[in-house]
């Protein structure tokens, strides 16, 4: 149920606004029970047609002037068609309008305390054998199967699985699995992005020697003037590629950051670059090849990642992820955050081959919300909103009546498209249209200083400063740092972020059964000062998910890197590894998507498998490297206990289960698989087949 | 195994990848002697066959079913002289490419969509509802259609939605589980292993049965494992059923292309697989479409008319191609199926601030072939917007705004799908269908 107490967070009444309207509404939520539709009930009060305050004749929906006349003033002006009177209510409409602008709105959610979750009895719990734990917690924690030389050593009392846990949180699969992880909680998907890497395109054409020279697009004819010709060519070492040179024509390697023939002109700003006086800077910087954006992209979608990796790594505290002022860049980034802020003439030693490091930003920034990379991927306050709800919150805006109508607005939220654009009502007016906006538009205040190129406004439309207050868990935070902060501080937070992790672990959410064992985690997940690794480690260690029935299937991630760690063979179909091609079938990921991983079985997963399985064992069986024909000869046909060496060590490999634990009913139904093959085709089909088997079964796939 | 023994399948797979390798003009596509020799021929096992088009995105319907002139706060990207008219009715210039299949075609408008949030819209135009959050939406129409007459079939719902899924399962069983796949290709592919092991299937296939049971017998309280255990075994029928061989003996495409839709294209391609796809009965119900279609800014919005005129195009050639096939008993296959080409909402009739149109919750939907209430020599109309592009509300029973019109939703839609396939759409769905859609 949803928690409609003031305490979180909902906005209750303006300083000013027709009581008439909120009884409006209030009356429309009662009577009508039907979600979006329009009503008469000013029309049949003032007597007049629906279309005199609306857009839509039918009513409902967004409403011209004299609607927002009425709106603001709850009058509805007899003499309304007469010009002066028009603009007078005009002028009426738009003080109104910045006033609702500047009212700070409730960031309105569905959201249950943790105290006042729903529970249920636990049920008991059967712990799975230290080996398959073994097996699980390597996929969970390193996206692989565990090394076999780890498992012999739990095998043989040598280590623990809290041992090897504390070693696994530390590798460097963790920190790449982790990586992915926030990968998929920030979900970058394909923004809306036209803006150019640099600022001019710089090609490669036939220099006048018949060699290939770089030029700028800005300077075209600079070949037909000789400044392409052999002995003007420059010797530059690209921004792209610090180690090598290549040769350019002689204007196009001009560093000068203002030319001689007019000092007035900045060469690195798009009009100086227009202008055709200007080259393409140090190390080409102010210039962009053509797969530049491509790479780009990639680079930007890393970002969330890499700054929870710095978390991770130096164990600083989780909520940073909401507060930081700083952020992770690489090279490429660097150059392209460089245009897009306008410092390019500043950028004077550009490599994109740099590597990941922390970079400083100043206090109005805020983790991840605040990156170029989620403000742009998120090119607008709904889409951010919704992201950050669903990412931070765990809440997934849905059309919510319901909600709509337990809330007492007295006016729909404004919302503003860009810092400069004026406030606007009416798309939150229609009830249709509000079941969601009344949850985004609140939050999306908090960002309404920040474009969607990461550049923040402190003024915008009008030349005052734009509102950016909302009110979060009954508290007021002005901006989004201020948002940042108090999400980082709430139990909401520390929830979410439990809840995620608790799914990646054990394939599901919390459940009401887990309630007792939920609040736990998360109280202890604050008092560690939100240490994310700490949580994991207690996580692992819970009755649920070394209970035997906590199975997941594996994505494709975990099948690349585990058959990787098995067989050594890729997995070709046609042009792309198999399981990126098929990765919508085994749970992978198009970031281009609006949902989530889909981890359902299917047959089509099945499909998948088999396919892989079939396809993977022949291709390793026949290159004789694979790691499961180590010490062994292929064409060979082995005697039974050399046979069974061979069952129990790939057993071991794939399923992390010793032979004292290898049923007598698979012992001899592989022996079967092997010797039946052999018998038709020969050895090296035998050990095709086993692998096949032992790959596309059911326990391989669940974990 | 079905007639086709072990090793005719295994002749005809390797002749199949054979094929693949030949140019076209040395392998006969559609024509009549090599379709004898095709099961499907002959054995269609499905009374009726859906095609569901989605162009997901929303979709400017004054290019289509509502065409406009220039005026206050109605901006149309064509010139007037680009309206067209046919059987009595003013048609946009997208609708163009669907002139000859218009005997066959019913067109519905003034649907309203009460979502304007692409994936919420999205769900509501399959199946009616809401997604409620955290849960899995709920059973589309696909799905539904396929329970009732996909269950004989191995693969009962193919998709190739991949990008932006608009099929469901719901909580129906794992049988009905939308097969996403893009092109015929990728099916074949899919639906058999390279190399050496395929000679080995019953031993594998044997041993697999064996473990899966066992495993699912040592997890017996766990419905993951019950529900894996299911798929696996559905996917194994798949191999062992004549399937592969329909999956594998396709023709290669051969509808006409145009300027904006070429045969290697992803469209193309979807084109291919649709045709295919019913054509050896390997599906009765497909998904097929793009998600191009959201046009916010100038960029988006120039060249939102050429996607809706390539997916018309699409619509007409996935037509064209069923209607050239025919069954022994004479009639085609588009004759045996239902055409729904629909999107989640449209755009605004006017120009936005960013150059192009936003959302709007004024919808149409097309619908051709069997069980659709056509005009011969015109078109069946139902449904209309007012001038301003605001949907008006219609009575269900009459096909007019009379006594007892109201909005026309979704599940208007949905219910009038199901009536097409002589299903009764009340257990399914709250309104009743538009009968004036209906043969």
């Amino acid at each position: 149920m949803v928690d409609m107490d003031p305490g979180f967070g909902l906005h209750k009444g303006l300083q000013e606004c027709p009581a008439i309207v909120s009884f409006a509404l209030a009356i429309i939520a009662l009577v009508f029970g039907s979600p979006a539709r329009a009503t008469e009930v000013y029309a049949k009060r003032e007597d007049v047609a629906c279309e005199t305050c609306h857009d839509n004749p039918a009513g409902g929906g967004p409403r011209n002037l004299v609607g927002l006349y009425y709106d603001a003033t709850g009058v509805l002006r007899p003499d309304r068609a007469q010009d002066d009177v028009v603009d007078e209510m005009g002028n009426v409409v738009q003080q109104w309008l910045q006033k609702v602008a500047a009212t700070p709105p409730g960031i309105v959610w569905r959201y249950t305390p943790l105290d006042e979750l729903e529970t249920a009895p636990a049920p008991s719990y059967s712990p799975v054998s230290d080996t398959a734990l073994l097996r699980r917690i390597s996929l969970d924690l390193r996206s692989d199967l565990p090394d076999p030389a780890d498992v012999q050593a739990l095998i043989a009392g040598r280590t623990s699985i809290d041992s090897l846990v504390d070693a696994y949180l530390d590798s460097k699969d963790f920190y790449w699995t982790m990586r992915l992880y926030h990968r998929d909680i920030v979900r970058p998907r394909t923004g809306i992005f036209n803006q150019s890497a640099s600022l001019t395109r710089i090609s490669r054409i036939d220099g006048p020697d018949g060699k290939k020279v770089w030029r700028s697009n800005g300077l075209m004819g600079e070949e037909d003037r000789g400044f392409c010709d052999a002995a003007q060519q420059v010797s530059v070492f690209p921004y792209w590629d610090r180690s090598s040179a290549v040769p350019v024509c002689a204007r196009t390697a001009s560093t000068h950051r203002h030319p001689a023939s007019d000092p007035s002109i900045d060469c690195a700003t798009t009009e100086g670059q227009q202008s055709g006086y200007c080259g393409c800077g140090p190390h080409l910087v102010w210039c962009y090849r053509s797969d530049d954006y491509d790479r780009v992209k990639k680079s930007m979608r890393q970002e969330g990642g890499r700054i929870a990796d710095y978390i991770l790594r130096n164990d600083r505290s989780y909520t940073e992820l909401v507060t930081a002022d700083w952020t992770m860049w690489n090279g490429r980034l660097e150059h392209f955050y460089a245009r897009l802020d306008g410092n390019l003439g500043e950028l004077t030693d550009a490599n994109v081959e740099r590597s990941w490091r922390r970079v400083e930003r100043g206090p109005e920034h805020s983790g991840v919300l605040s990156t170029h990379m989620y403000l742009n991927y998120f090119y607008n306050g709904r889409r951010w909103a919704q992201r950050t709800f669903e990412s931070f919150l765990c809440h997934e805006t849905v059309p919510d009546f319901e909600l709509l109508d337990e809330i007492d607005l007295e006016h729909p939220i404004s919302y503003r498209t860009h810092p400069e654009a004026m406030a606007d009502v009416n798309v939150n007016s229609g009830r249709a249209c509000a079941a969601c906006h009344l949850q985004l538009d609140g939050l999306s205040r908090v960002k309404d200083r920040w474009d969607n190129f990461g550049q923040y406004y402190e003024t915008g439309y009008g030349g005052v400063p734009v509102p950016q207050s909302a009110i979060f868990l009954g508290e007021e935070v002005d901006g989004l740092a201020a948002f940042g902060d108090a999400l980082g501080a709430s139990e909401v937070f520390a929830d979410c972020a439990a809840n995620q992790l608790w799914e990646h672990l054990t394939g599901h959410r919390f459940r009401p059964e887990e309630t007792r064992l939920r609040r736990e985690l998360v109280a202890g997940f604050i008092a560690s000062d939100h240490n994310f690794r700490e949580l994991v480690r207690t996580m692992v260690k819970t009755e649920v998910y070394r209970d035997v029935g906590n199975l997941k299937t594996m994505e494709r991630e975990l099948y690349q890197r585990s058959l990787d760690s098995l067989l050594s063979v890729e997995w070709d179909v046609g042009s792309r590894d198999g399981f990126d091609r098929y990765y919508d079938k085994v749970g992978g990921m198009d970031y281009r998507r609006i949902e989530s991983r889909d981890r359902t079985a299917s047959p089509a997963y099945a499909m998948v498998q088999y396919k892989a399985a079939a396809e993977m064992c022949s291709g390793a069986m026949e290159a004789s490297q694979t790691p499961l024909l180590a010490g062994v000869d292929p064409t060979e046909s082995p005697d039974d206990a050399r046979l069974d060496g061979v069952i129990g060590d790939w057993f071991l490999r794939t399923y992390v289960r010793p032979w004292d634990r290898v049923t007598e009913a698979d012992r001899r139904l592989f022996r079967e698989v092997f010797r039946k093959v052999e018998a038709r085709e020969g050895a090296r089909q035998g050990y095709m087949a086993m692998c096949t088997v032992m790959l596309a079964s059911e326990d391989f796939a669940l974990y | 195994m079905t007639a086709f023994d072990r090793r005719r399948l295994l002749q005809s797979l390797a002749l199949s990848a054979l094929g693949a390798g030949l140019p076209a003009c040395e392998r006969s596509s559609y024509d009549s002697q090599h379709l004898e020799d095709t099961p499907s021929f002959t054995q269609q096992r499905a009374p009726h066959y859906f095609v569901f088009y989605f162009l997901m995105g929303g979709w400017d319907i004054t290019t289509l079913s509502e065409p406009r002139r220039k005026a206050a706060k109605m901006s149309p990207s064509y010139a007037p002289s680009d309206i067209f008219e046919h059987g009595g009715h003013l048609l946009g210039p997208s609708m163009k490419p669907l002139v000859r299949h218009m005997d066959q075609m019913a067109v519905l408008r003034g649907l309203r969509a009460t979502a304007l949030n692409h994936p919420q819209a999205r769900f509501q135009l399959v199946t009616g509802t809401f997604k409620e959050p955290r849960q899995a939406p709920a059973a589309s129409i696909q799905t539904r259609l396929a329970d009732l007459i996909g269950r004989d079939y191995p693969i009962p719902n193919l998709s190739a939605d991949g990008l932006r899924p608009a099929t469901f399962l719901g909580d129906y069983d794992p049988h009905l589980e939308p097969f996403r796949i893009g092109e015929m290709w990728s099916l074949r592919g899919l639906s058999r292993p390279r190399g050496p092991m395929i000679e080995q299937e019953d031993i594998l296939f044997d041993a697999l049965r064996k473990r899966d049971a066992a495993f699912a017998e040592a997890h017996a309280k766990h419905a993951l494992a019950a529900d894996f255990a299911k798929s696996a075994e559905l996917a194994r029928q798949v191999a062992e059923s004549d399937y592969r061989w329909r999956a594998s003996e396709f023709v290669e495409p051969r509808f006409t292309e145009t300027r904006n839709l070429e045969r290697n294209s992803r469209w193309g391609r979807q084109v291919h697989l649709v045709v295919e796809a019913i054509r050896n009965d390997i599906s009765p119900i497909i998904t097929a479409g793009s998600g191009e279609f959201d046009a916010h800014n100038s960029n988006d919005y120039g060249y939102h008319r050429k996607a809706i005129t390539r997916a018309m195009e699409a619509v007409a050639a996935i037509c064209d191609g069923l209607a050239e096939h025919r069954t022994a008993d004479g009639a085609s296959l588009l004759d045996r199926t239902t055409v729904v080409v629909a999107s989640e909402f449209s755009r605004q009739p006017w120009i936005n601030e960013l150059g192009g149109k936003h959302h709007w919750d004024a919808n149409t939907a097309l619908f051709l072939g069997k069980g659709v209430n056509g005009t011969k020599g015109g078109l069946t109309m139902v449904g209309e917007c007012d001038e301003q592009l605001f949907p008006q509300p219609l009575n269900p029973a009459t096909g007019k705004p009379d006594r007892g019109a109201d909005d026309v939703t979704n599940a208007h839609f949905l219910a009038s799908v199901l009536a097409m396939a002589g299903i009764d759409p009340g257990l399914h769905f709250e309104q009743p269908p538009i009968q004036a859609l209906i043969a």
